[in-house]
């Protein structure tokens, strides 16, 4: 079908916009309006402007995933080639700031083939574009890893080949390289000039560092409130407007944003010390650093490295959040950090985290800015903590002004611009007056203004007498504040290409449909009987039968360990409260343990684990790609659900990390000492936000790489349905065929039917 | 019911069509759901404990926590099938993470979805207020006692059947129902559900 169409591998495309504007639903006022606009052919443009100018409305709008019109209102024309955007879909290539939003699949082969099989592209040319496009972004080594082991910068060029990977004809990058540290830039920045060297591509790209991507670029356009304030050669337009610029928060060279001098004095005395310290990340291996570090009040400290040196995980080690693994960090005069409670954690230090979302935990700004100080003013009353304590009223007012935060106090923290919420993530860690401040990764995603902001609020902490500890990459940052620089050592990173197995097990190649119909059928029989005989045979002939799927014996004893659990404390209920028969042993209040009840609870106990065991052992290593690839290939299931499924299972371990961080960030700040249920409803609320807002940024990612597209769509990996698929099934209708049958010969069967 | 002749208050009909942000955004709260189900599961048996020693079949008035998927993606999605798509999702996650009630948990999924779903079905798929976000918490509480009587507690008294079905419905109206209609309070108060008509009549901050 694509051959209708035959698309101009040569034609680079030609952009506009005419009196264009676009107002989202819900809102009276246009985010872009009466915009006129051209970019033609094989140009390449920088996209400059302040945050919430329209830019990336603008770049989603002609990769023509703006969605419609109950999603907004538009006028005017929006074009691409000359023709609406809705009709020339795949002639535009959008990559978005975050490879959370637009790498849907595990293996980064796969992920590539994922846009050209959404728009129906033939199976031979998929599997001749992957490796031509991975090879373009120099990714041809790892067209088998695991795209989440990836760097930063390996996955933004992964989600480039992605792209690329549809022929497009423009190229639209939305902020590229803002989560990037240095090295992933020059990565990202490399791959895209040598593309645009070598084919007929237009460029649009969204910036705010005008010195990264200037070399490539012959034109900018500078957009505020949605309109064009600049339009010209770079030269031109940085020579008028570089001030001006620079105010917004761009950064161009030569207008470097100002901020306070390096500190005057000499650092004080030693608030922080560790000696021989070992850290290990929760998932991972121990870091063996033998790290000896003084942290001196009125001091800035920098941990850097490269990627996986173990910034993040010292930095935690360091605030009391994980354990060491080994050696000892120590706050002086106040002993080790790790076993102190939360409001301990709170007076001692301030914790920054990377994302401020996974910060927030009150309704309001100035609620966010009281936690820490209240929490320890409760801390204080149970005489729980020999921390000083001052009122919190005037040192949130105190804050909010700092923060120019006020105007916004009644606001959650949530709807907060990125600037603001940065500052406010800052605000919530100065507000208990810590001695130590403890930030991860601060200045990533900042633009220039609120990166200035960073330094003014860090430099005054110091210079106030508190110390700061930072993990970073940015030098501008590290100099700026005249930080000491701790490097950690670079560690050979495990290969992410992953090592090809033998050859698989049954336990791993079997279908996934055939592996839920095989727990499945059997577990709806077991459901309805009641007696201990069926539950007894089938548990028996599945211990029997469980070892030729394959499985390493320690993976299967550590994922159906909860169900260990869980067994017998079901049993134990049914002990209690089941139908009372025969003898009674035990009677008191509505409790009565009699053999019935005993009878009923053994069969309870067999039939949990002859349900939820052969559920485990079939899905010891849940891989959601080939779920999808069975769930849309042999049930048929619609395609953009199913890719909807696999695509947020896929961010089931982001939500994971997620959990975690937000457990330590409330730690952090002094409410991890809260009652159980108060604790996991805050929690329960924060990652439902988080999920909410990564779900719809990855709903941008996988329209804009074809998912919903009319027409059929490709499946290049065939879900087949073996023999020993149906062998599978069989054997286990089999098994509970048995196991009912061996109840009613031996006269005991009984049913919940009856 | 005072009619405006302002353009922006007419209700226009409800657009039922899936867009791909109602597809990914239900399917990672189903996978969000299913997470919390996931660690619920592992504290669920001592957390109802001592409702349960209080007066047993009590302890449902505490199961709902299984249900609110079903009710919370009806309410943010508003397109048919959302309620039961999101309880399927999250039931499915909670399988493959490794429940003790294995792939069965798709059955008990499915029943407790549709009840959600029917009753957003009969108020046409056009009224998301409290009440009917109680009705639908009711609806998956009727499911979810439905399938635990028939299935799991098949040899128990009358009386224990009794209390467990009353408060299962409790529990699915007040903690699915109720619960699920002050998170989307809550999170459109966040701006999180700003493609969403859920979260646009609930502006999270004045706009002119």
């Amino acid at each position: 079908m694509q051959d209708a169409e035959p698309l101009p591998d040569g034609g680079a495309a030609s952009l506009a916009a005419h009196a264009w504007s676009w107002t989202p639903a819900g809102r009276a006022a246009p985010v872009l309006s009466d915009l006129d606009l051209t970019i033609e052919p094989g140009e390449r443009v920088l996209l400059l402007g302040a945050s919430g100018s329209g830019k990336s409305t603008l770049l989603q709008a002609w990769a023509g995933v703006l969605g419609g019109a109950d999603e907004g209102e538009q006028r005017g024309a929006l074009t691409v080639d000359g023709r609406d955007v809705s009709e020339v879909r795949g002639r535009v290539g959008l990559m978005l700031q975050h490879p959370d939003a637009q790498l849907v699949l595990a293996r980064a082969e796969h992920d590539v083939a994922f846009g050209p099989e959404n728009l129906g592209v033939e199976i031979d040319e998929i599997e001749a574009r992957v490796p031509e496009v991975l090879g373009a972004v120099g990714l041809a080594d790892h067209a088998g890893a695991d795209t989440r082991r990836l760097s930063g910068g390996q996955q933004q060029r992964l989600a480039l080949a992605g792209v690329l990977a549809m022929r497009p004809a423009a190229l639209l990058l939305d902020e590229p390289t803002a989560q990037l540290d240095p090295a992933g830039v020059r990565e990202v920045v490399a791959a895209v000039g040598d593309l645009i060297a070598n084919r007929a591509l237009t460029l649009v790209v969204v910036e705010h560092r005008v010195d990264v991507w200037a070399p490539l670029v012959d034109r900018i356009v500078v957009l505020d409130h949605g309109r064009v304030v600049a339009d010209g050669s770079v030269a031109d337009v940085l020579r008028e407007k570089g001030a001006a610029l620079a105010q917004r928060g761009v950064w161009v060279p030569g207008h470097g944003p100002e901020h306070p001098a390096t500190s005057r004095s000499a650092p004080g005395e030693v608030v922080m010390r560790a000696r021989n310290l070992a850290v290990q990340p929760v998932d991972g291996d121990v870091i063996e650093l033998a790290l000896d570090l003084d942290v001196r009040a009125g001091e800035v400290v920098a941990l850097t490295g490269p990627n996986g040196s173990g910034k993040s995980t010292v930095l935690l080690t360091l605030s009391g959040l994980l354990s060491p693994a080994a050696g000892v960090v120590e706050v002086s005069g106040a002993g080790r950090p790790e076993s102190w409670s939360s409001a301990e954690l709170a007076g001692h230090f301030g914790f920054v985290f990377q994302n401020p979302e996974h910060q927030f935990v009150a309704a309001t700004v100035r609620a966010e800015l009281e936690v820490g100080p209240s929490a320890l003013a409760r801390a204080a009353r149970r005489g729980s903590t020999p921390l000083p304590v001052t009122g919190a009223e005037p040192v949130v007012d105190a804050l909010l002004d700092r923060l120019r935060l006020r105007a916004l106090a009644a606001a959650s923290p949530f709807t907060l611009s990125g600037g603001e919420q940065r500052r406010l993530s800052v605000g919530t860690a100065l507000a208990s007056a810590p001695a130590l401040l403890l930030l991860d990764e601060p200045s990533v995603g900042h633009d220039a203004r609120t990166w200035a902001e960073l330094v003014a609020l860090l430099a005054e902490h110091r210079d106030a007498g508190g110390a700061v500890v930072m993990a970073t990459h940015d030098r501008e940052l590290i100099a700026a504040l005249g930080a000491r620089e701790v490097a950690l050592p670079d560690r050979a990173a495990a290969s992410a290409t992953e090592s090809s197995a033998a050859r698989a097990t049954l336990g791993e190649r079997i279908n996934p449909v055939a592996a839920i119909a095989a727990s499945l059928i059997p577990a709806l029989l077991l459901v309805t009987t009641l007696d201990v005989v069926s539950a007894a045979v089938a548990l028996g002939l599945q211990v029997l039968l469980i070892p030729f799927l394959g499985i390493p014996a320690r993976t299967l004893l550590r994922r159906i360990a909860p169900v260990l659990v869980a067994a017998p404390l079901a049993a134990a209920t049914i002990v209690l409260y089941g139908r009372a028969s025969g003898t009674v042993y035990a009677e008191f209040l509505l409790v009565r343990i009699s053999d019935g009840s005993l009878e009923l609870a053994l069969a309870t106990l067999l039939r949990i684990l002859a349900i939820g065991v052969p559920a485990i052992a079939l899905f010891a290593r849940p891989d959601a790609t080939r779920l999808g690839d069975a769930l849309g290939q042999n049930l048929r299931l619609p395609s953009r659900f199913v890719l909807g499924g696999v695509a947020a299972l896929r961010l089931l371990t982001v939500l994971r990390d997620d959990a975690r961080l937000l457990e330590r960030a409330r730690r952090a700040r002094g409410i991890g000492d809260r009652g159980r249920v108060r604790r996991g409803l805050g929690l329960v609320f924060s990652l439902l936000v988080l999920s909410i807002r990564r779900g719809s940024a990855l709903a941008i990612g996988m329209e804009a790489r074809g998912v919903g597209a009319p027409g059929p769509r490709t499946w290049t990996r065939p879900s087949p349905w073996r023999a020993s698929d149906t062998a599978v099934v069989a054997v286990a209708v089999a098994v509970s065929v048995i196991a009912v049958a061996a109840a009613v010969l031996t006269g005991e069967f009984t049913s919940v039917i009856s | 019911m005072a009619t405006s002749a302002s353009p922006s208050t007419v209700r226009s009909r409800p657009v039922l069509q899936w867009r791909v942000v109602d597809i990914v955004v239900a399917s990672v709260l189903g996978v969000a759901g299913g997470l919390v189900m996931t660690l619920w599961n592992l504290v669920y048996s001592p957390a109802t404990a001592p409702l349960e020693l209080a007066l047993p079949g009590l302890q449902a008035l505490l199961y709902a926590v299984w249900l609110f998927p079903a009710v919370l993606v009806g309410l943010v999605i508003r397109k048919p099938g959302a309620a039961l798509y999101g309880e399927l999702v999250a039931a499915a996650v909670s399988a493959l993470l490794g429940g003790v009630w294995g792939w069965t948990a798709l059955a008990w999924g499915i029943v407790q979805g549709l009840g959600a779903e029917l009753v957003f079905a009969i108020l046409l798929y056009r009224a998301w207020g409290l009440v009917p976000a109680i009705l639908a918490g009711l609806g998956a509480g009727a499911g979810m006692a439905l399938m635990d009587l028939t299935f799991y507690y098949a040899g128990s008294r009358p009386e224990f059947m009794a209390v467990y079905a009353t408060s299962a419905l409790i529990s699915g109206a007040v903690i699915a129902g109720l619960g699920s209609w002050l998170l989307v309070r809550g999170l459109a108060r966040t701006g999180a559900l700003s493609r969403f008509a859920a979260g646009r009549e609930l502006r999270p901050r004045a706009e002119s």
